[in-house]
């Protein structure tokens, strides 16, 4: 089995764990990197922007989930791309995975699925350029809650709180579903933290998935459209009113 | 729970009467005039919805929401259709683009709305700030 899993960074902690879960369950998988990263300084400080780079310096020495469980499983602070260094994985760059130089190069690696870990907007031809397709961890159950700020939402909504690993389609979050798992909610819960452990729930489901596969492609179902509904950016007051009803009100929470 | 989000009225905003609703009527297309007349379907919700969150800034610009260049007058009456819909569907999707459009306006465009429509604008607003969050 050949994965692609991409990336937009250079220092994404989420596929440097999923690497390392994926390897101590199958040793076998060959994996490869797909990057649309820019190199330099310059380029690192456009990516992520000032506030950002601010917001880093400030929190530095601050461990999220994901850091303390690189930390602790593979024993290092560092890179992806010094991670994939290490275990010797191929780490390919590109301007952008829609490029038609790109696809020639992607197509050519013969990946059998790849995985979603960032990267940007995927077009019609980076979706269809492996076997059996791209997969995507997306924070909210679907059809239900689609897109942006899917955690936020589901809180407003009151509709229950998990993770949905879907093939991605050409819609956004409208691909089929292969399955669910539903994140409990805890006494000290913030947006934060919840979204944290989303990400090591997604982790789960993607290793799982792959183990429970008889066959492939991996079995999904098709959305309920009737059910689907797409979100936007939430705005700022109804933010505020999900983390009042995340603080005051988690006992009387029906999700 | 109450939205806390606060905006600032001029001076002097009276109340609304049938002339304020019959005059800005006449000036808002008559696409958006229909909608805020009849049954939205979930179809035009999502297409609006869609709209509002990828040309924000482009609502100003021309859009086939429309017949011709879009207006102040033109935003309002999209709150208006939002507010409705959301009384209607319940769906806090619109509220979310109301309160999105009110910051665009009150932002960008305070002092270019016509006087005449701030009676108008500030129902709306009322309506929103006065939902109650206890879900």
């Amino acid at each position: 089995m050949k994965i692609g899993i991409t990336t937009g960074s250079p220092e994404n902690n989420f596929a440097t764990l999923l690497i390392h879960e994926l390897k101590a369950f199958f040793p076998d998988f060959q994996i490869v990197i797909l990057s649309t990263e820019k190199k330099g300084i310059r380029n690192f400080l456009r990516r992520i922007g000032f506030n950002k780079m601010m917001r880093l310096i400030r929190n530095r020495g601050n461990c999220s989930y994901l850091d303390r469980e690189v930390k602790f499983k593979i024993g290092m602070v560092g890179s992806l791309y010094s991670y994939t260094k290490r275990l010797d994985i191929p780490y390919y760059s590109f301007s952008s995975f829609n490029a038609p130089e790109s696809l020639k190069s992607i197509n050519s690696f013969d990946l059998d699925y790849i995985i979603n870990c960032g990267g940007g907007i995927f077009r019609k031809g980076f979706i269809s350029s492996s076997k059996y397709g791209v997969l995507n961890a997306h924070m909210g159950k679907l059809p239900e809650i689609r897109g942006m700020n899917a955690l936020e939402w589901s809180i407003l909504k009151g509709v229950e709180l998990g993770v949905t690993l879907h093939y991605i389609d050409s819609g956004i979050d409208t691909g089929n579903i292969i399955s669910f798992k539903p994140l409990k909610l805890n006494v000290n819960d913030s947006i934060k933290l919840l979204r944290e452990r989303s990400n090591l729930i997604n982790i789960d489901l993607i290793v799982e998935s792959f183990r429970n596969a008889k066959d492939h492609p991996i079995l999904s179902e098709k959305q309920n459209e009737d059910k689907g509904e797409q979100h936007y950016i939430m705005h700022h007051a109804l933010l505020q009113i999900v983390n009042e009803k995340l603080t005051y009100e988690k006992d009387n929470f029906n999700i | 729970m109450k939205l806390n989000v606060s905006y600032n009225y001029p001076q002097g905003v009276g109340d609304i009467d049938a002339e304020i609703v019959s005059n800005f009527r006449k000036m808002i297309s008559p696409s958006l005039g229909a909608l805020l007349n009849s049954d939205i379907n979930k179809q035009a919700i999502d297409r609006l919805l869609l709209k509002v969150e990828t040309n924000k800034k482009g609502l100003f610009g021309k859009i086939e929401l429309w017949d011709e260049k879009p207006k102040i007058e033109n935003t309002i009456a999209l709150v208006c259709v939002f507010n409705k819909s959301f009384v209607e569907e319940n769906d806090y999707r619109l509220l979310n683009a109301s309160l999105k459009l009110l910051d665009l306006l009150m932002e960008d465009y305070y002092e270019s709305i016509p006087q005449s429509f701030w009676p108008i604008l500030k129902e709306e607003i009322d309506f929103i700030l006065s939902r109650d969050f206890a879900l």
